[in-house]
């Protein structure tokens, strides 16, 4: 009897040692610690442009910029703003708000990182003379004090919900004063609190940056060195990843995706993604001027159709708003649905029995657009709406359609890099005064509420705001909402530690290593 | 004389690279579209576009940008580009060098392939190598260079791994791999001039084998291949010259399409990139740069004529 106990715990425990080892070796992570070192070749979209925090507006620099600095807050997985140079923070009342800020971080030129660093930061965005896009961001503030080295008070002059959110942008990232005055600006060079030091930057050849190691999150990061090389043409991004030349592309074409998922070296993330395409159409003019118009658009177009024809499925309808789940300002209600038939209806109580013939403007070279412009004219067609198609070059549409109003209907996408707080995706486009609000439309009301729902600081109160935000805009349709494209990462089976943020960026890199 | 020749023409060069100057800054500004409005047209209302257009002299009248551009530029600064901050000396210093070797390379692979075919076409007309040589004219002439772009690099890099899909390397760095990274965007280009130069050097050498002296050089005992190369085609040289001088000066005004597919840092993407940018100094600077290229290879070809051809006298 005592054998054969003993027989069956020894066979037990070889069994458990060999069952660890195959698990081990199979790569179930039961012994996989990140590994230091090693280069990320990154294969880019299309060439960073200006590097400097305050004015680019490029989505490529802005995801370089994150790697380098730091703002006060950082955007988790869910676009939450949480603490990043901040230790902690308070709100003694709804117009003040007081950062306290980590001590013993230091720029990549050697220098600690205090208070007075922020303020220059912000006063810099604020300043006329540095031609800030983002300077709206502080349109709220009304002082920035510095009542220590480590704390920043700022002062505002009506409650800022999207205050916050609008501090975790890289543009809202920390510089240092005197890299300023010695170079004028920070469009070609960058020096910073972040994970990784700008080495060199060749223009269409090769951007480097290393490890900073005196970062202040502890034994982040992982990776020596990255280099970053543009490949605009997609194919080419493609092969590049297959064969090895690049390990990492920051956007996987939506037509590739089928192929590059079926090779074993290499890992495709997640699509989800903030973000909606949609047709603004031109209140001022007929036959767009008339609701039931626009309503029996937005009924007409099957966003399925969308998805597949121009976005190889890889896509989400939008049948509402254009916030949807899991974004949590998201909302799931469906106004419209495709029903060619309530279109025709709509178009004979608005006077138009036999539909009608209009223009769809897009700028000439971007495949998004011209396809999801042939896509959407395909669907209307069953409407007895006929658009004609005019491409022009960037350049010229944007002279025309943004600085003229000289169009009927044209294609828009609004992404991460122009919002991850609500007010982003509603204001400045549906706001009678809004910046982008080309399509003329106009309701006090809606002005109202778009006001106020910045000014709610519960997130549950808020939501409810952005719910009767989307109701309104989706009922009126000024933008037919299209859908929201998805946007994956792919890359080479030995990086490790990647996660596929909402927002299109990579700010993974800074846990990010290589098993080889 | 051949110094005087050349001081005149250098002389019409100043005067051609000012007026096209102006006409290109006529033209890049009155376009519509500006360098600010594109940048920014969804970060910033459009009182923000206008502050920030003033900060770079933009709402200025164009005759005092454009004097205040070409100030500069006689004494060398040809400005930052308004999109990077990069001066666009330098950004032209790094990329036309790449241009220029890729443009040699196409011309390179072109003529090797061009001239052979061309003569032994105009000599054996109907044979199987002037069937091959009407091909690859019509392959040439008809075939986008960036599908076969595509397709070279589909098949030796991504299949066959023979090459890197893309990347630059420079010559002086490690002259193997930037030699392995030029040979297919190399061959791309060269295809359209490969049919040309073919169909001109059978052309203009058919024409010359029709003619008297040919016979009496035939009739003299000399071999066929002593006529064919040192007499005919020698005259034919002058016709294969100007039409190779025309297409590499072509090709280096930079090919937007295949730079981009083997991501190389030329001077084609830069300056058509920034003509859809508007970002005006650049766009200054690369077509000066351009002009002066055509006019310098234009100068070449003149002067290798009198070296080809005794009758041409400077």
């Amino acid at each position: 009897m005592r054998g054969t106990k003993g027989r069956s715990l020894a066979a037990a425990i070889g069994g458990l040692v060999i069952l660890a080892v195959v698990l081990g070796h199979a790569g179930f992570g039961l012994s996989q610690e990140p590994r230091r070192g090693g280069t990320l070749k990154v294969g880019l979209e299309i060439e960073v442009s200006n590097l400097d925090p305050a004015t680019s507006a490029q989505g490529a620099a802005i995801n370089m910029i994150q790697h380098v600095y730091n703002s006060l807050f950082r955007a988790d997985a869910n676009l939450n703003p949480v603490p990043d140079l901040v230790e902690r923070w308070e709100a003694p009342n709804e117009t003040t708000y007081l950062f306290v800020l980590r001590r013993g971080v230091k720029f990549h030129n050697g220098r600690e990182m205090t208070a007075d660093d922020v303020k220059y930061s912000f006063e810099r965005i604020m300043d006329k003379k540095t031609g800030s896009p983002y300077a709206h961001y502080f349109d709220n503030v009304s002082k920035i004090e510095v009542p220590d080295k480590y704390t920043v008070r700022l002062s505002l002059k009506s409650p800022d919900a999207s205050l916050l959110s609008n501090l975790t942008m890289p543009v809202t990232g920390i510089v240092p004063k005197e890299e300023v005055a010695k170079r004028g600006d920070l469009k070609t060079y960058m020096v910073g609190t972040g994970p990784f030091k700008f080495v060199s930057w060749v223009p269409n050849k090769e951007l480097v940056l290393a490890r900073n190691p005196e970062y202040f999150e502890k034994n982040l990061p992982y990776l020596d060195e990255i280099r970053f090389v543009p490949i605009t043409d997609e194919t080419a991004r493609t092969a590049a990843l297959r064969t090895g030349a690049v390990d990492f592309i920051d956007l996987a074409p939506a037509k590739d995706v089928p192929i590059l998922k079926r090779e074993a070296e290499i890992v495709i993330t997640d699509g989800a993604n903030v973000n909606y395409i949609a047709m603004p159409l031109n209140l001022k003019r007929k036959p767009f001027d008339n609701v039931k118009v626009r309503q029996a658009v937005a009924y007409a177009i099957s966003r399925e159709a969308i998805v597949a024809a121009a976005f190889d499925g890889l896509a989400r309808p939008l049948y509402g708003g254009p916030l949807v789940p899991p974004y949590w300002a998201g909302s799931a209600t469906r106004r419209y649905s495709y029903d060619v038939n309530t279109a025709k209806k709509l178009l004979a109580e608005a006077g138009y029995p036999n539909g009608f013939r209009s223009t769809l403007k897009i700028p000439a070279g971007y495949a998004l657009y011209s396809n999801t412009a042939q896509a959407v004219q395909g669907e209307l067609r069953r409407a007895n709406i006929t658009l004609d198609i005019v491409a022009e070059e960037v350049g010229i549409w944007i002279a025309n359609v943004w600085e003229k109003d000289l169009f009927d209907a044209y294609i828009i996408r609004f992404w991460g890099i122009d919002y991850i707080d609500p007010d982003g995706a509603v204001h400045r486009q549906f706001h009678s005064k809004g910046a982008f609000n080309k399509a003329g439309y106009s309701n006090a009301k809606l002005d109202e509420l778009i006001e106020r729902a910045n000014r709610v600081l519960n997130r549950e109160e808020r939501r409810k705001r952005y719910d009767e935000i989307q109701t309104i805009v989706s009922e009126e349709a000024p933008y037919i909402f299209l859908v929201a494209a998805d946007r994956s990462e792919a890359y080479r089976s030995h990086v490790k530690g990647y996660v596929h943020l909402p927002n299109g960026s990579q700010y993974a890199f800074r846990q990010t290593w290589l098993s080889r | 004389m051949l110094a005087r020749y050349i001081f005149a023409k250098l002389q019409g060069l100043a005067l051609i690279l000012v007026g096209i100057s102006i006409f290109v800054f006529l033209l890049i500004h009155l376009v519509p579209g500006d360098v600010i409005s594109i940048m920014l047209y969804q970060q910033a209302s459009a009182e923000k576009i206008q502050e920030i257009r003033a900060l770079f002299g933009l709402d200025q009248p164009l005759h005092v940008q454009y004097l205040q551009w070409l100030s500069r530029a006689l004494r060398g600064d040809l400005g930052r580009s308004i999109v990077t901050g990069r001066p666009v000396l330098t950004d032209i210093v790094e990329r036309f060098p790449v241009t220029l070797e890729l443009s040699l390379l196409a011309a390179l692979f072109a003529l090797v392939l061009a001239i052979p075919f061309g003569i032994v076409s105009a000599a054996r007309p109907g044979s199987v190598a002037d069937a091959i040589g009407n091909v690859i004219t019509v392959i040439g002439l008809g075939l986008p260079n960036f599908w076969l772009a595509t397709i070279l690099v589909l098949v030796f890099s991504v299949k066959l791994a023979l090459v890197p899909p893309i990347g630059y390397v420079s010559p002086f760095v490690d002259p193997v791999q930037n030699l392995r990274l030029m040979v297919l965007p190399a061959l791309s280009l060269s295809t359209y001039m490969t049919a040309t130069v073919m169909r001109m050097t059978r052309s203009a050498l058919v024409e010359i084998l029709g003619q008297d002296f040919v016979r009496t050089a035939s009739a003299k005992g000399l071999s066929e291949m002593v006529v064919l190369l040192k007499h005919a085609f020698r005259n034919a040289l002058i016709a294969v010259l100007t039409m190779s001088g025309i297409e590499v000066a072509k090709l280096l005004g930079g090919s937007l399409i295949i730079e981009q597919i083997f991501a190389l840092p030329g001077m084609g993407r830069y300056a058509v990139e920034a003509i859809f940018a508007r970002d005006y100094p650049i766009v200054q600077g690369t077509v000066l740069v351009v002009a002066l290229t055509f006019v310098l290879i234009n100068l070449t070809v003149d002067l290798l004529y009198a070296a080809v051809d005794p009758r041409v006298r400077y």
